[in-house]
């Protein structure tokens, strides 16, 4: 461990003494270019003086034969413009209509920038003589540099590289006007003012092969003295490790024993850190065990309550079976235990048929809104829909709650099916589910009240008592469909011929009885012959055996007249059977 | 090791950071187009290109795209590939012959100062240039030639340039329908046997000289009128030759006395024409660079701009800008503006 960091801070160590290297060598290349720009651009300078000094003092009438290399062109005007002598004047260079002629005139000398006739370019170069009297020009070329890519640029930007003469344009370097160093395009630029005619020395070079060469020099000597210092390293790295090679064997061998195993667990930092994650570890697991229990126990509490209403609401429908209580009474008691049964429950409402319960905070209208603080539930009874709204304070309500609020009204529900079964259930013993009319139980049942009222109002009970001849043969021969309609069919006619305060019922199997309230025995007998005459009227022959007796004269009371009547009809037909 | 592990990350990814978003990266670059082996034609380009360079701001990176008659398409292939998507250029009409739709496939835009073939400028696509069209000088041209009452017109053209030459002298020819006019090539002159109302030169201003001269000599009678290839301050070296000729140009000489003309007087430097427009171009590429204006939507910036410039303000009217045409006479106190033609858009 120790020895990695100590190869990274030598690597470090090695690249910022590498980095300080090259820049303090690409430093001095810079200074060193710069001198080389400087030195040329002196000899640049000094070039064109000597030339403009040779024109000041000599007014040549014959081009010398000697001057041929440097001067490609000579001309001689005096002041007046006129043509002394010329020679080898280039694209009309020299002429009093010229920039040279004009701005030697006036400022006693000038330079031109490049002109270019064929392959080479050239410079004019003009001044008035030293006694005033006359313009000299000449054409030159660019002094040859030994140093590769030096450029003499005009102050047009045109650059002329001084070793082959080719030209090169360098007005986005010129564009920048600055003087030094200067790295663009990847090109690095040491330019340096030559101090005449507006030209500038400046010598070009790439920069990455340039940082690669100058880096070239110094860089292995580091590379050379990190391997060094690495092989020293690693030398002394294997002494050590041989040296203290007996005390980690020992160490070893201690780590091996049983009882040092359990120091094997790393840094004290690290365990102590790890300790640390671990008590919070178990502070948490701590709190949400406490939470879960807590929870766990308020479930219990409310289940236990709940379970105590259920018993009580079985308790309370028993009573509803029982008619000891009204339905509604019932259903209000069982509202109320609900909403006592939590805090959050602040009211709770009802609409069941035309039956509407509200306690607490609920109304009529609450039934249409929808809100996120109150259940809302429509739960199918057997036969209807029954609607529920349970106001609650939605910040302390929790789900556990809510569900067991809606498992009590999902309970209600089910009594009120269970209500309305049994309701169904009593109307089908009463009548007759085949032809509509009364039972005989009820008929019976009806009988005592009837008995007590005409008792009491002093009105005669005529009894009407029908049975259908040879039943059984009837549903042999036409089946037991049209022995079905014949029985629905004496049913209507009875129905069509009794009164509102009337009572007819089936008493047997194909035996039909009608008590007359307030009839007498003659009337009676006309009303039994009338529906008798109109089964005649159905489509098959329907013979019935009838009798008639009226209450108190005939019986002491109802329920043994219709016995009587019975009992007479029974043995008429033993009698024609024999 | 793990912190030495972090730092090194962390080094690394700043290294990442600056290599994306580098600054000086996001400078759009603008190139400018120039040759070497013609170095003396564009001298005054150079001054105003230059010139323009060392007023703008540097938040625009320049770049000098240096050519060959040979090798244009080659070099500006190279210079798109560092990263140019701008380019300034003093070319002719057979230059934008040579790009042809180079300019559309490298997703390009190139700003002429003096070409001035509608055709070759529509054809190289994303081409603009700062001097009027040869349509509209041609236009110029007849105008003038009908004002001035010539009946008899003899256009002279040069033998290089053809793309320039022939289409401009077919451009006037077309506007002088009804006036006796004909075009002849440069070595033609000589077949000339009566002596017309006038003479127009297309060609070079150093063709120029020599053709007013050897034509003085046998027609004096002649008048001269030179195209906008013909002004050159260096025929008023050769005052006594071209005296009394007319030559066009894009720039008025009243803002060739800006303090810009004086600032580099001290340099023995002049703002001719071609280096006004040279440097209206520079600042123009400038702008859309710094715009960052893409080569579909520079039409719709260009003519919708008002740019400033070293004569007065100028917008583009399709693919030229709105330059007047001025008509110079040649006199011993230099250029003497004639007549103005155009300028709106």
């Amino acid at each position: 461990m120790k020895f990695k960091v100590l190869v990274i801070v030598l690597v470090a160590v090695a690249t910022v003494g590498a980095i300080f290297s090259v820049l303090n060598d690409m430093r001095r290349y810079d200074e060193f270019m710069l001198n080389e720009a400087r030195i040329s651009s002196t000899n640049t300078f000094w070039y064109f003086e000597d030339v403009l000094s040779t024109l000041s003092n000599t007014k040549m009438v014959e081009f010398p034969s000697a001057t041929v290399t440097t001067i490609k062109g000579y001309a001689l005007f005096d002041l007046e413009g006129h043509l002394l002598y010329g020679y080898n004047s280039v694209n009309d260079s020299f002429s009093r209509n010229s920039n040279a002629y004009k701005y030697a005139t006036l400022e006693g000398k000038y330079v031109s920038p490049f002109f270019k006739p064929s392959t080479i370019p050239f410079i004019v170069l003009a001044c008035k003589t030293s006694d005033k009297t006359h313009v000299s020009m000449a054409i030159v070329g660019v002094k040859r540099s030994k140093i590769p890519n030096t450029f003499l640029v005009d102050k047009t930007g045109l650059g002329v590289n001084m070793s082959d003469f080719k030209c090169e344009n360098f007005l986005s370097v010129m564009g920048l006007n600055k003087n030094g160093v200067i790295l663009k395009n990847g090109e690095l630029f040491f330019i340096e003012p030559v101090g005449i005619g507006g030209y500038t020395l400046l010598i070009k070079r790439s920069f990455w092969p340039t940082l690669f060469e100058v880096s070239r020099k110094t860089l292995y000597i580091w590379l050379l003295i990190f391997l060094i210092l690495l092989s020293l390293m690693t030398l002394s790295y294997y002494r050590i490790s041989r040296k203290v090679a007996p005390v980690l064997d020992f160490e070893n061998f201690l780590k091996g024993l049983d009882t040092f195993r359990k120091y094997e667990k790393g840094s004290k930092d690290e365990l102590s850190f790890k300790y640390n994650q671990l008590v919070e570890k178990h502070e948490k697991l701590d709190k949400d065990y406490s939470e879960l229990i807590k929870n766990i126990s308020e479930t219990n509490a409310e289940l236990v309550e709940m379970n105590k209403l259920l018993i009580e609401f079985s308790m309370l429908f028993n009573e509803v079976k029982s008619e000891r209580k009204s339905l509604q009474e019932a259903l209000r008691m069982a509202f109320r235990r609900i909403l006592d049964f939590s805090k959050p429950i602040s009211g709770i409402g009802m609409k069941y048929k035309d039956m509407e319960i509200y306690l607490g905070t609920v109304n009529n209208f609450n039934f249409d809104s929808s809100s996120s603080s109150k259940i809302s539930m429509e739960l199918k009874t057997d036969s209807t829909v029954v609607k529920y709204v349970v106001n609650v304070d939605k910040f302390t309500i929790n789900e556990r709650t809510k569900e067991m609020i809606r498992t009590l009204l999902y309970h209600v529900t089910t009594f009120l099916s269970m209500y309305e079964f049994l309701e169904r259930s009593k109307n089908s013993m009463k009548y007759d589910p085949l032809t509509g009319l009364s039972t005989r139980q009820e008929f019976e049942e009806l009988m005592v009240r009837e008995e007590a009222l005409a008792m009491r109002e002093n009105k005669h009970l005529s009894f009407f008592m029908m049975d259908v001849k040879k039943m059984r043969e009837f549903n042999e021969k036409y089946g037991k469909f049209n022995g079905d309609v014949l029985l629905k069919y004496i049913a209507r006619v009875i129905s069509e011929n009794i009164r509102l305060t009337d009572i007819a019922a089936r008493y047997g199997e194909d035996e039909f009885v009608i008590c007359f309230y307030a009839m007498k025995k003659e009337d009676c007998i006309k009303k039994a012959n009338s529906i008798i005459s109109q089964l005649k009227n159905y489509k098959y022959e329907v013979n019935v055996k009838h009798a008639v007796l009226t209450y108190p004269n005939d019986g002491e009371s109802a329920l043994k007249i219709v016995s009587t009547l019975e009992r007479n009809l029974k043995e008429s037909q033993e009698n024609e059977s024999e | 090791m793990k912190r030495a592990g972090i730092v090194i990350f962390v080094v690394l990814g700043l290294i990442i950071l600056f290599m994306l978003f580098n600054p000086y990266k996001e400078r759009t670059t603008v190139g400018i187009l120039l040759p070497t082996d013609d170095v003396d034609a564009h001298f005054d380009a150079r001054v105003g290109f230059l010139t323009a360079m060392k007023k703008l701001p540097k938040d625009v990176h320049f770049i000098d795209v240096d050519y060959t008659s040979t090798t244009l398409v080659s070099a500006m292939k190279k210079a798109v590939e560092e990263g140019v998507e701008y380019f300034v250029s003093d070319g002719y009409s057979s230059d934008l012959e040579k790009i042809d739709g180079f300019l559309e496939r490298a997703h390009s835009i190139l700003i002429e100062t003096t070409v001035t073939n509608p055709t070759m400028l529509k054809k190289a696509k994303f081409a603009f240039t700062l001097s009027p069209t040869d349509d509209v000088q041609a236009e110029a041209i007849a105008t003038y030639l009908k004002q001035m009452g010539f009946k008899d017109v003899v256009i002279v053209k040069d033998t290089t340039n053809l793309v320039y030459v022939n289409y401009l002298a077919g451009e006037i020819l077309k506007d002088l329908s009804g006036i006796k006019a004909k075009s002849i090539f440069l070595s033609e002159t000589g077949k000339i046997v009566h002596s017309p109302d006038v003479f127009v030169l297309i060609m070079s201003p150093e063709h120029a000289v020599e053709t007013v001269e050897n034509l003085k000599e046998k027609f004096p009678n002649s008048a001269f009128l030179g195209s906008d290839w013909t002004f050159h301050s260096l025929l008023l070296e050769h005052i006594q030759v071209v005296k009394g000729m007319v030559t066009i140009a894009f720039v008025d000489p009243f803002y060739l006395q800006s303090t810009l003309n004086q600032e580099i007087s001290h340099d023995n430097l002049v703002l001719t024409p071609a280096a006004v427009l040279a440097y209206n171009a520079l600042k123009v590429a400038y702008v859309l660079a710094k715009e960052k204006v893409s080569y579909k939507e520079v039409k719709q910036y260009l003519n919708s701009h008002s740019f400033f410039g070293v004569g007065n303000s100028f917008t583009f009217n399709g693919i030229h800008a709105t330059t007047p045409i001025y008509f110079y006479r040649i006199t011993a106190a230099g250029f003497k503006l004639a007549w103005e033609f155009g300028g709106k858009s």
